[in-house]
């Protein structure tokens, strides 16, 4: 039924053991029938990352609207085991991890970022914006370590963990909607559909600004390696709020490497003669295979191969948005989060309706169409 | 002597409102620029997070001091795109078609457009205003400058009729206005036409053919075949429809009252289907500008409907092979901004439709992301449930 099983994908060590199956909720609020996380957060989740290859265990970190910071540990077997959980004063809206996994750092609406250091479970505020932070990103470069935060205060700010005071501030022209890293590239797309990529070596600077290849808002972006060199991050994946990815390679000469697609809509046109948009709310890239995954307002996630420019799958329906999306170090799981992403404003919010994580075994269905030929 | 007040230097640098200027906002403006970007953003978070009774309210007090605290003008803040936002959001609530406010920044966008009589003919087809005397002082007005004083009474007297209020002002107007059109210090172009020398040059008026491909330069005297544009002599000009290039036969003996309900049928039939919006109007009349018109020789064509002959018609029909020069007087294009804003504010696509609220993501003068919309609602409640920041929210 789930279609990657571990013995056939001799890379992974993580399987699914389809009895757990069972212990998930109704079909109507599960229609993937993946893995349900255990105690999820009581609201939507805006922040969602995994812990990085460094460490053996997997581990989940959310943040969510409920001010909560949550831990969970994934086993192989596709359970997840709560272990964790800090609190910020205010909704969280992004959640990093630091390279060695030992810590987690957050931003809020609170103004504050914070570093979670696991091993201890202490929380310290390790600074602050004069708005709600929305991008949280851990930076390891050879001569320094930082933490970089962007927020609505059109400032992006570089932390050391130690001092109260930034090591550097970089003032934007507009408030900072989604960030991503990968060392050394850092891109920045704020409001007005700006786009900034910086280069982190040395130091954080300038590299140069991207004209928006999208008509409407940005939403999120995420940053993608070279085909055959795996650690060379080349360009990024950028989603609107109105269905349309954008795959935009930073140094190419080749104007037709860049192009944009759409996605998250209604297949055809509906009864009502009209085509459903829809946000895209997340993008995340298979660390192993290099193919892409959307997760959208609509309440489904979609599988790409942007080199065959193909669609790989697309998810039944969830009854809500999917929010934030992200894959485990080693590809093996897609973690996904259903719950409401207030895109219809605040006449649709629903306190009753419940939010959950789900784990999607995602190894075999990522691989690009060629090899999965073979 | 006393220190200069803060508007004093800036003078120049303040446009004037017909309402007058706020003293106090006005200095406020002028000597705390950062603070109004914080004061900004708090409108436009009450914009996305106004959950009571009366959301009107929000919109009418950000424009109200929009206007007062950007005192050199509201260039860089799209303004016809706000008042269109704010158009749009309270178009289906039909509670607010007669509310002075909403009545007032229709009048304002009206005013911005290059042709603000589309905007006040949707608005009477829609009901938007029609009992408010100040849009038929305004619409009367806006005819009155543009000569046709006529259609100025008719709108006022319209206005008399459907109860407009307050009445008196509707009164006083229309008082105000045959005083003017009596005494001839209104721009009555009717009048001057009438009382000017025969000899003039006329817009569309027909020249004799020449022959050759060119237009004779020369357009009065001899070349000139008729002094009237159009087969009916006299009529059109009293009718309004100065520049139109077809008389209409209209019966002298009907009342203008009676012409005047005519017009403003005609006009809201046209406009009643698709009258969701304004902008429909106003883009419909974009592509017109930028298209041509096929032009048909007009002496080689009379109308489609028979209209009372006279000699000058025949003469017409005598000169059947002439040719007639277009696009001589061709109209200038317009390149207003604001079309585009209208186009972004439309689907990208007429088969598509957006499935999140594109009003409360691009409502104001700036974007806002979801998690901003949510984030101005939260504060709200924050706020109103004590102290924000140590509230344990549940």
């Amino acid at each position: 039924m789930f279609g990657a099983p571990s013995s056939l994908n001799n890379k992974s060590t993580f399987s699914f053991n389809n009895s757990f199956g069972g212990k998930t909720a109704g079909a109507t609020n599960n229609p993937m029938k993946d893995f349900e996380v255990p105690s999820p957060p009581d609201d939507t989740v805006s922040g969602l990352a995994f812990s990085p290859i460094s460490l053996t265990q997997n581990f989940l970190v959310s943040g969510s609207w409920d001010n909560q910071l949550r831990c969970w540990e994934v086993h192989h077997s596709g359970q997840s085991v709560p272990k964790a959980q800090q609190s910020h004063q205010g909704p969280v809206l992004d959640v990093a991890w630091s390279d060695d996994g030992s810590k987690v750092f957050s931003g809020s609406v609170d103004k504050t970022v914070k570093m979670w250091d696991l091993n201890s479970n202490q929380c310290v505020q390790i600074g602050q914006h004069d708005g709600p932070v929305k991008t949280v990103h851990w930076i390891k470069a050879s001569n320094y370590q930082c933490v970089m935060t962007g927020s609505w205060d059109k400032t992006l700010k570089f932390w050391d963990t130690r001092s109260a005071n930034p090591i550097m501030s970089i003032t934007l022209a507009e408030r900072v909607y989604c960030a991503d890293v990968f060392y050394p590239m850092a891109v920045v797309s704020t409001a007005n559909r700006g786009i900034f990529v910086y280069t982190l070596e040395n130091q954080p600077r300038d590299y140069k600004a991207v004209e928006s290849p999208l008509k409407y808002q940005h939403r999120c972006v995420s940053i993608f390696a070279d085909k055959t060199k795996r650690d060379q991050p080349v360009g990024f994946g950028l989603g609107s709020i109105e269905g349309r990815v954008a795959i935009n390679n930073v140094n190419t000469n080749n104007p037709k490497d860049n192009f944009t697609f759409k996605c998250h809509r209604t297949n055809s046109t509906n009864t009502n003669g009209y085509q459903d948009i829809y946000p895209v709310n997340d993008i995340a890239f298979h660390p192993v295979h290099g193919t892409l995954a959307t997760v959208g307002s609509d309440g489904k996630f979609s599988f790409w191969d942007k080199d065959a420019r193909t669609k790989l799958k697309t998810s039944e329906q969830m009854d809500n948005s999917i929010t934030r999306c992200c894959f485990n170090a080693r590809g093996e799981i897609f973690a996904y989060a259903v719950g409401y992403d207030w895109s219809k404003g605040h006449e649709y919010s629903n306190s009753q309706q419940k939010n959950y994580i789900f784990l999607h075994p995602s190894f075999e269905e990522l691989k690009p169409r060629q090899t999965a030929k073979k | 002597m006393e220190p200069q007040p803060a508007w004093e230097a800036a003078k120049e640098n303040i446009q004037p409102l017909r309402r007058g200027r706020n003293i106090a906002s006005l200095t406020e403006a002028l000597q705390n620029p950062e603070i109004l970007e914080e004061k900004k953003r708090e409108f436009e978070e009450d914009l996305r997070a106004y959950d009571g009774e009366d959301p009107l309210h929000v919109w009418d007090s950000y424009l109200t001091w929009l206007e007062e605290h950007y005192p050199s003008g509201l260039h860089g803040l799209h303004l016809p795109q706000l008042l269109e936002n704010c158009i749009s959001t309270f178009i289906p609530d039909r509670k607010y078609d007669n509310d002075p406010r909403y009545v007032r920044v229709w009048l304002k966008f009206a005013g911005l457009q290059p042709y603000p009589e589309e905007v006040y003919k949707c608005m009477s087809a829609r009901g938007v205003g029609v009992r408010s005397s100040a849009f038929y002082i305004e619409w009367a007005e806006y005819h009155e400058l543009s000569g046709e004083s006529r259609r100025a009474q008719e709108i006022l007297e319209k206005g008399i009729a459907m109860l407009a209020e307050p009445h008196d002002q509707l009164k006083t107007a229309l008082k105000q206005l045959i005083l003017r059109i009596a005494q001839g210090s209104t721009r009555n172009f009717e009048a001057e036409s009438e009382d000017a020398p025969q000899d003039s040059r006329n817009a569309l008026s027909k020249l004799r053919p020449t022959g050759s491909i060119e237009a004779p330069n020369v357009r009065v005297g001899s070349n000139r075949l008729a002094l009237q544009p159009g087969a009916v002599q006299g009529l059109a000009s009293k009718s309004g429809l100065k520049n139109s290039k077809m008389a209409i036969y209209i019966d002298e003996n009907a009342s203008s009252g009676l012409f005047s309900g005519m017009g403003s049928l005609a006009g809201s039939s046209s406009t009643a289907h698709s009258i969701a919006s304004n902008k429909e109007n106003t883009k419909r009349a974009e592509k017109m500008a930028r298209q041509k018109i096929p032009q048909r020789l007009a002496a080689s064509e009379g109308p489609t409907f028979d209209v009372v002959q006279d000699a000058e018609s025949e003469s017409r029909n005598q000169n059947k092979s002439s040719t007639t020069i277009v696009g001589v007087l061709s109209t200038r294009k317009d390149s207003s901004t604001h079309m585009s804003l209208s186009n972004v504010l439309e689907g990208p696509n007429i088969n598509e439709k957006r499935m999140y609220d594109f009003l409360k993501v691009y409502g104001g003068t700036c974007e806002f992301q979801f998690e901003e919309i949510r984030f101005a609602k939260y504060k709200r409640k924050m706020a109103a449930s004590g102290d924000a920041t140590h509230t344990t929210h549940t």
